[in-house]
């Protein structure tokens, strides 16, 4: 009853967004879907060496929504993304404190099994990077490395993966072809089939947009509201008419802390902190 | 014209004099890297009408026979000349060299770019390319001294008591012995240390350091973002590093095709450990002799026009297949390369 509500919100903001810009209206989430969340951030502090990136955030993600991390250039939205993932394992001298939960469980836990978040995590990064493989072996990847075996269960599941991407009318007909055949924007929802072939949970965007032009940049952000209405979406940007036209909610962030969180009409049009209303009128970034 | 300004007096030079020496540089420039292009293909060209030359007598005295015996008796009046035994001893050494290096090489590359720190990677990459700066007789006389006893004391010992009564698939038999059975061929006549597995195993060690480093290079080049994209879909370090060498295939061939044709071109280590005898055996503990090998040997010896012709041939026959290799290699590249 309640996730039927938040589509519904979706598909009217989806149309205001797309015609009125940042006049879009966004309804208020109700307090009804926050209580189901996807994402739960306590005293959150990452460190680069000696540098600390992030301060203390303490951020709560709803599920089946879209979150969009707003800020300038370093305030570390994208290392806060890079921890729901635990990509920032792979950065040497990288330390996280504090803890993240998905879905109650804590992934900073010890024993935590990292392959299988990554897995139920997905990510799409900046610059589209598909596998120099074909089109259809890009999105068995994930399957066929998660030990999903069976070319017919393969082939269904790339099948729903590229529908659901918005791809499979474009490249049924040359799924042998290569991946790197694609154009930017095919190749980024390439991408985004490849993250969501193995079903996960939570949806990683880190800019996905930014490299590429407009029309491709609206086909993604179309997709984002439709894949939200089954998975919790986190898309990091640099675009703030991206957040208004696809997030409910938005986090800002501003030198590694948290400036405000709330829904996305709200930090547009009546923010709280002075520093948020200074960013999205475009008097600093 | 007479503003400084100008762009065309600058480039062609302000003063006449000056705009002489420019014009005679630029064409001695050009004049010199053209001439280095003809003179690679004139030298090869040369060598081979050199080689086919000296070769004419013996291939029209023996012609294709040549090719399909193992007799090499040099005796005047005998005259018995096949390239068979040694194009085989090239054969079973660079396999052997080529079945060792290239696993080996590609996981010392794949240590250095995915497993090493830092500090550990720069001092194995500059060892690696010490390795191979050393002279290959230094290679062959630690083979010869080293190598030698030990694995015809330790290795091959092991090896024979291994093997010797393994008799999975009948393959023949030696001439004057019962059936030879595989793998225990392999290990027929005992251990001698020099031998094919000599051979093979110095032109291993001699290979493995250009064929790491051709492949390190190029586990260097797989992007960065694949790695991510790998990682962030669930990947293993193990499953990413198959991506890696999937995606470097390529240049890892490349690598390996390098170092084979080092292996088949290698002449003095592999001389002083094969036992330089001219006969064809399945075993890996027998003694042989590569193309290579050959000249070493017997080139000062080849006192009689027809056996200093057969040596020509033999250095003909060594030129074209090596230039066959590489040129299927090629072909081989091409088909495995991305599209």
């Amino acid at each position: 009853m309640i996730l039927a509500d938040t589509s519904t919100d979706i598909s009217q903001k989806a149309h205001g967004a797309g015609t009125h810009g940042l006049t879009g209206t966004v309804p208020v989430t109700t307090s009804a879907t926050a209580a189901r969340q996807a994402v739960e951030v306590q005293n959150l502090e990452v460190f680069y060496g000696q540098h600390r990136a992030v301060h203390n955030v303490n951020l709560k993600i709803n599920h089946r929504e879209v979150t969009a991390f707003i800020g300038p250039s370093g305030c570390g939205k994208s290392t806060i993304l890079r921890c729901f993932n635990r990509m920032n394992d792979l950065v040497k001298h990288c330390r996280v404190q504090g803890s993240v939960k998905i879905h109650g469980a804590d992934i900073y836990a010890r024993g935590t099994d990292v392959m299988e978040l990554r897995k139920r995590t997905g990510m799409v990064f900046q610059k589209p990077n598909p596998f120099p493989k074909s089109i259809h072996e890009n999105v068995a990847y994930p399957l066929r490395i998660h030990g999903v075996r069976g070319k017919a269960v393969i082939a269904e599941k790339v099948e729903k993966s590229l529908r659901l991407a918005g791809l499979w009318d474009e490249v049924k007909d040359r799924l042998h072809a290569s991946a790197l055949s694609l154009s930017g924007g095919q190749q980024q929802r390439l991408c985004i089939a490849r993250a969501i072939a193995v079903d996960p949970d939570v949806l990683l965007m880190d800019e996905p947009c930014s490299a590429l032009d407009p029309i491709a940049t609206k086909t993604i952000e179309s997709l984002i509201n439709e894949l939200s209405k089954t998975i919790t979406i986190v898309v990091v940007t640099h675009n703030m008419h991206q957040a208004v036209r696809v997030a409910h909610q938005t986090a800002f962030f501003y030198m590694g802390n948290l400036v405000e969180t709330g829904p996305t009409d709200k930090i547009f049009h009546n923010p709280v902190q002075h520093q948020t209303l200074a960013y999205v009128t475009g008097q600093f970034g | 014209m007479s503003e400084p300004t100008n762009r065309s007096s600058i480039a062609s030079g302000s003063h006449p004099r000056h705009r002489f020496f420019r014009g005679v540089l630029d064409r001695l420039t050009i004049g010199l890297s053209m001439g280095g292009v003809v003179m690679m293909f004139g030298i090869l060209l040369l060598i081979f009408a050199v080689l086919l030359n000296g070769a004419w007598m013996a291939i029209g005295h023996i012609g294709w026979k040549f090719f399909t015996t193992s007799t090499w008796n040099p005796v005047p009046g005998m005259d018995k000349y096949g390239v068979l035994a040694f194009a085989y001893g090239t054969a079973v050494t660079t396999f052997i060299a080529l079945l060792l290096a290239v696993p080996l090489s590609i996981g010392c590359a794949v240590f250095i770019t995915r497993l090493a720190p830092p500090w550990l990677a720069a001092p194995v990459s500059f060892l690696l390319e010490l390795l191979a700066a050393i002279p290959s007789v230094v290679y062959g006389l630690w083979g010869a001294f080293v190598m030698s006893p030990w694995l015809q004391t330790h290795f091959e010992m092991w090896m024979w008591k291994a093997l010797r009564n393994i008799k999975w698939i009948p393959v023949g038999h030696y001439p004057g012995h019962r059936t030879e059975y595989f793998p225990a061929n392999l290990v027929h006549g005992g251990p001698s240390g020099s031998d094919f597995l000599a051979g093979g195993l110095i032109l291993t060690i001699m290979i493995l350091p250009i064929i790491t480093a051709i492949t390190r290079d190029v586990l260097q080049q797989f992007p960065e973002e694949l790695e991510q994209g790998a990682y962030g879909l669930g990947a293993t370090w193990w499953q990413t590093t198959r991506l890696a060498l999937t995606y470097c295939r390529v240049g890892i061939f490349g690598a390996a095709v390098l170092g084979m044709a080092r292996a088949i071109g290698e002449t003095m280590a592999v001389v002083m450990v094969i036992g330089n005898t001219d006969r064809i055996s399945s075993s890996l503990f027998a003694g042989g002799q590569t193309m290579a090998g050959v000249f070493v040997n017997e080139f000062l010896e080849a006192d009689h026009p027809i056996y200093l012709s057969a040596m020509m041939y033999v250095a003909l026959t060594l030129l074209v297949s090596a230039l066959l290799t590489n040129l299927a290699a090629r072909v081989l590249l091409n088909r495995i390369a991305p599209s």
